[in-house]
């Protein structure tokens, strides 16, 4: 299954931010989004997810129009996490992941106990079932954000949009997300996710796509569009990106350099 | 797939029940049908439990008591107390239900089902009708149409002002404003009032009052709206859930937070602009019981919406259990508020964490 963008151009009503996009994400793979803040990042996402109408072009998953698509379809297709909120009411983690069922039942109806069967199964596959009873809002920002992903998986989706999944969280996290969101494409998941760290594009080892400005977008492999020069260019600041060898790994080295 | 830590049928199905939740809505329950009880034979005219008992016998043999005292509680019981009290059951109910909705989908738990300006427009419609000397019917009327009427001219506003987005917090600036607009009005007609016989009137119905509306016509009526606004509310009531997670993520789980949303109001709205305008202004009730029941059995409207349904009953009903036996007749509206502000501040003190 793939997401396709064709000729697209976003934005809001009639303020156009990029134009002439054309990318084709697929399932199994691990595709990032980079770019300097306001470049219009965040609208491609929301427009990959459905919640903006292109303003031209095509976006399809699996051949079919988003824009023919209801929201129950496209959440069967595409599961969102989001960049973790506070909630105003403390429901208990099992009702927050049960919600992502949704989709698959009536408009009048409340999960069934199969629904909550599978929210349990979900949560012994992310680690997380101590969280169970918890309430969401007592939670930490890297539990909440594990509890998210459960909540999209919820969704059985062919594809998990991550919305920079690993801002706010501690190194430990940061490293269980994106094991986490490796794992899930390589048992067939297409994950698409944002973030301002190329160094997670990296370690994902997947595509990017670094949007330079308002004109120029690089799409490729990491290490062929991450480089020292695009992202010296994009960013407007001198910064280093390379492999280095380090005890018998490879590791990317990718940072700016003050002063 | 993994199995539950636990295995065996009886102990998973325990897994996915929540006990809290039900036994909160059999105490509830419970707790209704006794306030109900007291509250029949409580009032100025006390009637004890034992003459209650053969009164409803003797109604429900169709006879009517020949001794003058009975006869005199008899009438009392079944002319004015019992209407009475399913009026205010009912409206208790009806208030709690939408403020539990509100807050719901403003995501706000300070929200009450006020915010969109249904009591006020409410009031401005009694105002009027008391000014021109209309009938109680007509009063009533004019309070219903012109609460739904401030409503409607809300979400239109909104709608143009936030045109494909939907935006809650325009809709609550709106309502603000519109709700502003009709206290104005409201004071104007206050001001133009007759001081010796139409002010007190109208003060008299702003305070809220189940005094003058209880009969059995009222709560025919009541209980007709209460089932066609209450029913869609509550079997909505897991989808609201979801809205407060926003309106990105409710259409991303495949929601349509903006439908639901409309379905919500309208249906809040029903049910207040009727208390409203058979009632006049009560206030607090919406706000406090949601978060008491939240503070029982937690966030999940499943649980939610039946305890604040049947603790916005049982509290509607000692409430009024004072207003009407105090002598003097108190506005039962002024009764919530003085109840209910203390509690509330209780509340906080009690439930910081549960709450926010």
């Amino acid at each position: 299954m793939e997401i396709c963008l064709r000729d697209v151009t976003i934005g809001y009503g009639r303020a156009v931010i990029l134009r002439g996009l054309d990318m084709t994400i697929r399932t199994g793979e691990v595709f990032c989004l980079l770019g300097p803040n306001g470049v219009g990042k965040t609208t491609l996402f929301k427009t990959m997810l459905n919640l903006l109408k292109p303003l031209g072009g095509s976006v399809t998953v699996d051949g079919r129009d988003t824009r023919t698509l209801t929201n129950r379809e496209f959440a069967r297709m595409v599961g969102y996490v989001p960049q973790s909120q506070q909630l105003p009411f403390a429901y208990s983690v099992l009702d927050v992941i049960v919600m992502g069922r949704s989709s698959y039942s009536g408009m009048f109806t409340s999960p069934t106990r199969r629904d909550y069967e599978y929210g349990d199964e979900l949560l012994e596959r992310l680690n997380i079932s101590k969280l169970r009873d918890k309430l969401y809002t007592q939670l930490s920002g890297g539990e909440r954000q594990m509890v998210l992903i459960a909540r999209a998986l919820a969704q059985e989706p062919q594809f998990l949009m991550m919305d920079e999944p690993t801002s706010n969280l501690d190194f430990g996290y940061q490293s269980i997300v994106l094991k986490y969101a490796i794992s899930l494409a390589q048992r067939g998941l297409g994950v698409i996710m944002t973030t301002h760290n190329p160094v997670h594009a990296f370690q994902c080892n997947g595509r990017v796509a670094l949007i330079m400005d308002d004109e120029h977008i690089e799409i490729g492999p990491a290490e062929a569009v991450l480089t020292a020069r695009n992202l010296s260019e994009t960013y407007r600041i001198p910064i280093v990106s390379e492999m280095v060898e380090l005890g018998g790994r490879r590791l990317p080295l990718c940072q700016p350099v003050l002063g | 797939m993994a199995k539950p830590a636990d295995g065996g049928n009886l102990k998973s199905d325990r897994r996915y029940s929540n006990t809290r939740g039900a036994v909160a809505i059999t105490a509830w329950a419970g707790v209704l049908l006794v306030a109900l009880v007291v509250s029949l034979t409580m009032g100025r005219y006390g009637i004890p439990v034992g003459t209650l008992g053969t009164l409803l016998r003797l109604r429900a043999s169709g006879a009517v008591p020949t001794d003058t005292a009975l006869l005199q509680a008899y009438n009392i019981l079944f002319l004015v107390r019992i209407p009475r009290l399913f009026l205010s059951a009912l409206t208790g109910a009806a208030l709690a239900l939408s403020g539990a909705a509100y807050q719901n989908i403003f995501r706000n738990p300070m929200v009450s089902p006020d915010i969109l300006g249904v009591t006020t427009g409410a009031g401005v419609g009694a105002a009027v009708g008391i000014l021109i000397s209309a009938s109680t019917f007509f009063i009533h009327v004019f309070a219903f149409g012109l609460g739904l009427g401030a409503v409607l001219l809300v979400m239109l506003v909104a709608r143009l002002v936030s045109k494909d987005r939907a935006n809650t917090v325009v809709l609550v600036l709106t309502g603000m404003v519109v709700n502003a607009l009709f206290q104005a009005v409201l004071s104007f007609t206050k001001y133009v009032a007759d001081t010796s016989t139409k002010l007190p009137e109208i003060t008299f119905w702003l305070m809220g009052s189940f005094a003058k509306s209880g009969n059995y016509a009222n709560v025919r009526l009541l209980a007709v709206v209460f089932v066609v606004g209450a029913l869609p509310l509550y079997l909505l009531r897991w989808r609201i859930n979801i809205l407060s997670f926003g309106d990105e993520e409710s259409r991303a789980m495949g929601l349509n937070p903006r439908q639901i949303r409309t379905v919500v109001i309208l249906c809040s709205t029903l049910l207040t602009a009727t208390c409203a305008s058979l009632c006049g202004s009560i206030q607090w009730v919406g706000l406090i019981i949601p978060h008491i029941a939240r503070l029982m059995v937690g966030a999940n409207n499943k649980y939610l919406f039946p305890v604040s349904i049947l603790g916005g009953g049982a509290f509607m009903l000692v409430v009024d259990d004072f207003a009407r036996t105090i002598p003097g007749e108190l506005p039962v509206g002024v009764l919530t508020a003085f109840v209910g502000a203390p509690l509330f501040i209780y509340m906080l003190f009690r439930g910081k964490k549960e709450l926010f």
